[in-house]
């Protein structure tokens, strides 16, 4: 699990990266930032254990790329977001860094079941129609298939005693 | 015939036949304790791996009547369990939750199953036979016995059976199966129904996170309950280290238990036990990433181990259209345009959830809500490149493997003409504007901007790939020299352990490679029945003679 450093520094890169405007001016933070500490859990080994790395290097990266005396937790989201436009930019491993930190930020904050619901797109309604429908077409389907093999069965009884009936008419009696 | 019957008994339920199979035999490896000794099984056969590769071996060979323990690190989630959420999805169905990518200029996205049913449980379910002029490659110029189409014809029909493959039903089509076909249409290009491991597929569109509905014929669905039913024993949470050798001769595996995190110490700070499975035959089929990786770990280095991966990278377009597409409604790629696949391009399409688009879609913060408010209205394709690069499986200081693949110019010039026509058929069926995976150059407005395609600069570090088709990396050949197995999937000079999974596949075959994994997978296994019959008849002989 994160610290309460990284937690903060990532509460932070979230407030700064996450979409804004229209329908998307929805609280979840709080959420967005719980859902991708737990994501890190599923993450290799290395990459788990370099992600605090990374994010104090996003911390201290204005002191050590002489961009000012100021933590990246501590600086206004506008100025914040100037300064994650040069990791962008960066190229090589911060580029790569700040490409994770934006996809995680990304799939919690659009993948909020709030989220979804304002931008109208309800999948797992769909989903569950779905089911009942496959279930009712693949019901239909079974039963069908059951009663054609039942039909089957029941001609081919018939064939046999049509067969059988002049032996047994002309039995021994 | 090979085909799963669905229960007939559960018609009268509100649920699909699926949730109802069963999955006798299975041992969860996260439950069975910590005990410092380690678990021990004895059999004829391991089969690590439950994928495209490892599932039909399986059951072959179980089929031939022998003893088949299979082996999944990952767990048993049935399709009762199945969401749309790709959070959880990913986490549960994914090796490292679908982060993991392939070193390189560019570095390219990787994501592979780690669930029972391997990559088929999450996979989009397309199967298409090797192509002719590939099989005729292998046969002719690499000279690998039997693999010509005549000889791999039955292979591909028996796969064909497993995998239930049919096309898409007309009425569960969505706006974005119409506009790919349009498209397509005004550009004269000829568009492929596209054939799928399903039945009665309902258009959901969620296959890449697991089929809710039951319809797609995964391994999860098919060859898995079958060979459960009959007597193979399937231990979950499993990973295996390595592999045993007495000699030249393979006589087992090793490994250790797993979290559902992939793990060894549990959320409980518990560390997971160890296990060892003692059998005749070996057969490894943990994919193109991790079977170089075990042989490696085996102490099965040097030749062509690891060596000649293929990545069959695939470059995403997205388009913006005036009306709305709602992607989420339809079917998962029912349709493909394999009119270029002589050069080395497949045109396709899919839909893709929002939180996963938009990690694809430029920028942060304001300016990326103002793309992604247009979610509703977009469409996801793009092209798949038929590679020529140069790929590796190595492994790292933490005996994990890691991936490297170096485009050759070939391949950045074949994903710019991919690209191009991605964008050129996105126009074409009406899109306002064109997303396209280059970092300097995001957004085309019309088509009369395409030409900005050509003349980009062919610098490679800024485009975005991913892909879900590695393949190659303990390649068939007629000898050591050339590859790792032989043309039935034998390990070459190493007795008792074969491979059956896309690491052998010999190159690069252009076409999503679900049907040939099986195809070789029934192939090769076949004859591994016949050998080890012929290995227990000539011990037997022995036994009498003495």
């Amino acid at each position: 699990m994160l610290g309460n450093t990284s937690m903060r520094i990532l509460k932070h890169a979230v407030a700064v990266m996450r979409p804004r405007g229209g329908v998307f001016d929805i609280d979840v933070d709080d959420d967005v930032l719980r859902s991708m500490a737990g994501f890190l859990e599923y993450l290799p080994t290395t990459t788990r254990l370099g992600f605090p790395l990374g994010l104090r290097l996003l911390e201290y990266g204005p002191f050590l790329f002489r961009e000012g005396f100021r933590t990246f937790s501590s600086m206004d989201e506008e100025t914040a977001a100037r300064y994650i436009h040069h990791w962008e930019r960066a190229g090589s491993a911060l580029s790569l860094l700040y490409q994770g930190v934006r996809a995680l930020v990304f799939v919690c904050f659009y993948q909020h079941p709030k989220i979804l619901e304002a931008m109208e797109v309800d999948w797992q309604g769909r989903a569950d129609e779905r089911v009942k429908f496959r279930a009712r077409v693949m019901r239909e389907k079974i039963l069908r298939e059951a009663a054609a093999a039942e039909a089957a069965r029941t001609s081919q009884r018939a064939e046999q005693n049509e067969q059988s009936t002049p032996v047994s008419a002309g039995g021994v009696s | 015939m090979n085909a799963m019957p669905l229960p007939a008994d559960h018609v009268h339920d509100e649920t699909p036949p699926e949730f109802h199979l069963e999955y006798p035999n299975v041992e969860d490896g996260r439950f069975l304790g910590s005990d410092p000794k380690r678990r021990r099984y004895v059999t004829d056969v391991v089969v690590v791996g439950t994928g495209a590769g490892g599932a039909p071996a399986a059951a072959q060979l179980r089929d031939a009547g022998y003893d088949v323990v299979l082996l999944e690190e990952g767990g048993l989630h049935r399709t009762e369990s199945f969401r749309t959420d790709p959070i959880s999805s990913l986490q549960r169905l994914y090796r490292d939750a679908g982060t993991s990518s392939i070193m390189g200029r560019p570095p390219i996205l990787f994501a592979e199953g780690r669930c029972v049913g391997g990559s088929t449980t999450i996979n989009g379910g397309m199967s298409w036979p090797t192509p002719e002029h590939v099989l005729a490659q292998w046969s002719e110029d690499f000279r690998i016995e039997a693999t010509d189409a005549r000889s791999m014809a039955p292979y591909f029909e028996r796969a064909q059976q497993i995998l239930h493959v049919e096309y898409q039903s007309k009425d569960t089509l969505g706006r974005n199966d119409e506009l790919f076909v349009a498209g397509a249409k005004k550009l004269g290009w000829r568009v492929e129904d596209n054939p799928r491991d399903m039945h009665r597929c309902v258009g959901l569109n969620n296959c890449g996170f697991g089929c809710p509905t039951g319809a797609k014929r995964s391994m999860l669905v098919t060859e898995i309950p079958r060979t459960l039913a009959k007597g193979t024993h399937l231990l979950t949470y499993a990973k295996v280290k390595r592999v045993l050798f007495r000699g030249s001769q393979a006589v087992g595996v090793r490994g250790h238990f797993v979290d559902e995190r992939g793990r060894r110490k549990n959320e409980a700070g518990v560390k997971l036990g160890e296990f060892e499975i003692f059998a005749d035959l070996v057969v490894l089929a943990a994919g193109a990433r991790q079977t170089p990786a075990i042989l490696m770990r085996s102490g099965v280095f040097g030749g062509q181990v690891g060596r000649g991966l293929h990545t069959h990278p695939n470059a995403k377009v997205v388009g913006v259209f005036e009306d709305r597409v709602n992607p989420w409604v339809g079917a998962h790629q029912a349709h493909q345009i394999h009119q270029f696949l002589d050069d080395g391009i497949l045109l396709a399409y899919a839909g893709v959830p929002p939180g996963i688009l938009a990690t694809g879609i430029p920028g942060f913060g304001r300016e990326h809500a103002e793309r992604m408010a247009l979610y509703n209205y977009m469409m996801t394709a793009g092209c798949l490149i038929e590679d020529t690069g140069v790929g590796r499986v190595g492994l790292g200081p933490d005996l994990e493997p890691w991936m490297s693949f170096r485009l050759s110019p070939r391949d950045v010039e074949t994903i710019h003409r991919g690209v191009r026509m991605s964008a050129e058929q996105m126009f074409a069926a009406g899109a306002k504007a064109v997303l396209l995976p280059f970092g300097d150059l995001a957004e085309l407005k019309s088509a009369d901007e395409l030409r900005r395609i050509d003349s980009r600069p062919r610098k490679r570090h800024n485009i975005e790939l991913m892909t879900v088709h590695i393949m190659s990396s303990a390649r068939m050949s007629r000898d050591r020299k050339g590859g790792v197995v032989d043309a039935w999937g034998r390990v070459h000079g190493l007795g008792g352990l074969v491979i059956a999974d896309a690491s052998i596949i010999p190159s690069s075959i252009g076409v999503n490679p679900m049907e040939t994994i099986v195809a070789l997978s029934l192939r090769c296994s076949e004859r591994w029945a016949d050998d080890l019959a012929r290995a227990r008849g000539s011990l037997a002989a022995a036994a009498a003679g003495a």
